[in-house]
């Protein structure tokens, strides 16, 4: 279904949107990983597929698989477990598209040292896969050195943290997960005093979702955090540089399975700490769950998330692409409760 | 060719009287249905039933689990909630004569029998688990309520290749306080090019490595059950545990095969949901279920060779995928002029044999990692398809769950699947736990499918 593909550069995308897999080992094969974060929310369930389902189908797999499988640049896509929604998004895939897909299992308990190693060995299917693509395993010290960029970026991504706006430093965290590239800050930015801090939780953030940093702002908030899971909450832990030279896969593994909290992990009570102790250290005074329809593993942590901080709650559901009136007057009734 | 006719409760319970009349002997669990709506199970009164004395000694075991579950509490055993895997960790858990396990997961027909009197979607509401979530939420509200289950000694769950429904609510009973032992369930992979995988119950493949973990999983399981509930579980106690339920599930696909090839429908759609049902945990006492099955399945054969049954020869040969959350509608298919021929719950892979030919906790993992939810919804499209042509299907019903993360795209798969090798009719129709509102149009689309059905047949 793919047009042939215009340059030698672009026909190496590998397209993903978890932030389970390391564009480290991607990049060290010689291939583009590249994290989707712009989506187009078509409503048929697939741009070449006769089928048009609506109810019961996470608009943000809709809009992934959609985008993803008719981008002619995409020379393959990588889905996870992480969801079943996704897992299905995979079925559909190989029912209806020729770009390879690869779908890998994402433990969803990780108390143990076999699920450890089976992410492992997730990760090494992996890269028999993008060797099949045409890339080349890189050895350990070509790893080790691409592990190290990647660190290093990260960390220079991390640094303009509060010191740019919370949109400006959400859509520099979409840049990278997309482009691999980090872009200077811009002046610094200092919040309005009466600015009241709210923090960001739940699904990705794509395409025009970064308008609600805007529309948060109108109604005098910013936002302090953004644990969404395109936000710095999913950025894998920094990685163990003693043990990198040695061991570069299993430091890989390491970093990007068990390093952040998620909401699909079982049990899943590390994220309900994690949240706590933001809250705390940002002093928000309100926290804005965003997840998209049909989401069940956001949907279903809602009130739990209700119960067990100490600030307001507001839940967001989106369907697609626009922030409708009815979200922005939820908003602006929340702003005006914190005050 | 004598044409059987599905009975009422107050026709249950007058046919029972006068079989008692006759001799007949009830087992301890047995009595008129009726006296499970005075318990709460107001559903039932909206039923209609197979007129035999073992179909009502089916629905008395059916609906006496509770009562089970506190005697072997009260007998000293303990109560493991198996959830998820549907089939697999009871096959263990039974093994051990101190254990007893059941399915929290059953409280998803829980509105559907007590016709919703239980409130328990109610109280899901109220825990933010609504209507965009499976059935299956009635589960939340049942530990919260307390009402339709001891609370179990120890929780077990499967995760990783399952639904986000099932997992997003069991973390939810976790946060309200009851511990989970969380098994991971990889997806069944695709084999790689050079990779030979082993050939699991059902036709499906998996990969060694694949099959390995989840060996290590079951052996976690024992050792955690043993320090939770004091109940050692040894290799040998499960290659009886096998061996037991070996015989349930010979006994249910005979049974199936026996009604699935027969001229004349021998038992109705309803009565046989409930049967296969048994499979999954053996509805809490694996010796009686035998007992309970095989009467079926005798009542069955000598229908068969006597020539009677539901319908006639004539009615339509339905596929149903998925199982309905109102039990109603499975009724409604021979109202319709429908007959089951063929069917696909949710859990093909408790129906099949375990092998026995292998060390056990490796014949577990095996059986685990067969669910057909597990793997690729081609997986699961494939073996309908090959049931469809065993069975001589003429028309497939895909039942979708309302709110489960799974059904609407796997239907996608599983119709498109179908359609490129069959020329029968498939329609998709949707279910929720208590269907009045939707009766009329679900009536509506299971009779237009067994007409377009019947007008094929004749073009053929
Ligand atoms: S938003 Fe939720 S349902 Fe959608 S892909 Fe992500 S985890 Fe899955
Ligand atoms: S019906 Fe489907 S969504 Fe609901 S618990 Fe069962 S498998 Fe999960």
């Amino acid at each position: 279904m793919t047009s042939a593909p215009s340059t030698e550069r672009s026909r190496k995308k590998v397209i993903y949107s978890s932030p389970y897999i390391p564009a480290e080992w991607i990049a060290a094969h010689g291939l583009e990983p590249n994290r989707m974060a712009c989506l187009s929310y078509d409503r048929s369930l697939f741009v070449s597929a006769p089928v048009n389902v609506e109810a019961g189908v996470c608009p943000y797999m809709r809009g992934f698989i959609n985008q993803a499988s008719s981008d002619t640049r995409v020379q393959a896509i990588i889905l996870t477990t992480t969801c079943d929604q996704m897992r299905r998004g995979a079925d559909l895939i190989s029912l209806y598209s020729h770009i390879p897909c690869f779908l890998m299992h994402v433990p969803a308990s990780w108390e143990t040292s076999g699920v450890n190693r089976l992410f492992l060995r997730e990760l090494e299917r992996l890269g028999e896969f993008l060797v099949s693509l045409g890339g080349v395993k890189p050895q350990p010290d070509e790893l080790a050195a691409t592990m190290r960029t990647y660190d290093e970026k990260r960390k220079k991504l991390m640094a303009q943290q509060g010191m740019v706006s919370g949109k400006d430093f959400a859509q520099k965290l979409a840049c990278f997960a997309e482009t691999g590239n980090v872009t200077d800050g811009r002046e610094q930015y200092v919040p309005g005093e009466k600015c009241i801090p709210v923090g960001f939780i739940g699904s990705p953030l794509t395409g025009n979702h970064f308008d609600l940093f805007d529309v948060f702002s109108e109604y005098g908030a910013s936002v302090a955090f953004n644990a969404t899971e395109t936000g710095e909450r999913v950025l894998p832990a920094r990685f163990d540089l003693r043990r990198l030279k040695d061991e570069p896969m299993h430091v890989l593994a390491e970093s990007y399975f068990s390093s952040f909290p998620d909401i699909g992990e079982r049990p899943n009570n590390r994220i309900f700490m994690w949240m706590k102790d933001r809250v705390r250290d940002h002093h928000v005074r309100g926290v804005v769950l965003i997840r998209y329809m049909w989401c069940d593993k956001w949907h279903a942590e809602a009130q739990r998330f209700r119960e067990s901080l100490s600030v307001p709650l507001l839940d967001i559901e989106i369907d697609g692409e626009q922030i409708g009136e009815r979200t922005r007057n939820r908003i602006q009734a929340f702003m005006e409760g914190l005050r | 060719m004598d044409r059987l006719q599905q009975i009422t409760l107050e026709e249950c319970d007058a046919a029972y009287g006068q079989w008692l009349s006759y001799g007949g002997q009830a087992p301890r669990y047995g009595g008129r249905l009726s006296r499970h709506v005075k318990d709460g199970n107001k559903g039932i009164e909206r039923l209609k039933f197979d007129n035999s004395a073992v179909a009502m000694n089916l629905w008395n075991f059916l609906l006496t689990e509770e009562e089970r579950l506190r005697e072997a509490r009260s007998a000293g055993k303990k109560l493991i909630g198996t959830m998820k895997d549907l089939g697999t960790l009871p096959v263990m858990v039974y093994a051990h004569p101190g254990l007893v396990a059941f399915y929290p997961d059953g409280a998803w027909w829980i509105p559907c029998l007590m016709d919703e009197n239980d409130r328990l979607l109610e109280v899901a509401d109220q825990l933010g688990v609504d209507g965009t979530f499976c059935p299956v939420r009635a589960m939340l509200a049942a530990f919260v309520t307390g009402d339709h289950f001891p609370a179990p000694d120890m929780l077990i769950c499967s995760v990783g290749a399952t639904c986000d429904d099932f997992s997003a609510i069991a973390q939810r009973v976790e946060g309200l306080g009851n511990p989970i032992l969380w098994w991971e369930l990889p997806h069944r992979r695709a084999l790689g090019h050079d990779e030979t995988g082993i050939e699991l119950p059902g036709g499906a493949c998996a990969a060694k490595d694949q099959i390995d973990f989840v060996k290590d999983e079951m052996t976690r399981i024992i050792r955690v059950m043993a320090d939770t509930v004091g109940a050692s579980v040894t290799d040998d106690m499960i290659v009886h545990g096998i061996s037991e339920a070996n015989k349930v599930r010979a006994c249910l696909a005979e049974l199936r095969l026996t009604i699935f090839t027969a001229d004349i429908a021998p038992l109705p759609a309803l009565e046989l949901l409930v049967a296969e049902m048994m499979a999954i945990h053996f509805c809490s006492d694996r010796d009686e279920v035998l007992v309970v099955l095989s009467g079926l399945l005798e009542l069955v054969q000598q229908r068969v060779a006597a020539g009677v049954g539901y319908l006639g020869p004539d009615s339509v040969r339905v596929f149903w995928i998925n199982p309905v959350a109102d039990l109603r509608v499975m009724n409604m298919l021979e109202e319709c002029g429908g007959r089951i021929c063929g069917t696909e719950y949710l859990f093909t892979h408790a129906l099949d044999q375990i092998p026995t030919h292998i060390p056990p906790r490796e014949a577990l993992a095996r059986m685990a990692l067969a669910d057909p939810m597990a793997g690729a919804a081609q997986d699961r499209a494939r073996r309908i398809c090959a049931d469809i042509k065993r069975f001589g299907s003429e028309a497939v019903i895909i039942s979708r769950i309302p709110g489960a993360s799974h059904c609407a795209l796997e239907g996608v798969v599983i119709k498109e699947t179908i359609r490129s090798i069959f020329d029968i009719p498939v329609v998709e129709i949707e279910v929720p736990p208590v269907s009045d509102t939707f009766q009329a149009s679900l009536r509506t689309r299971l009779s237009a499918l067994i007409e377009i059905a019947k007008g094929q047949r004749k073009r053929k």
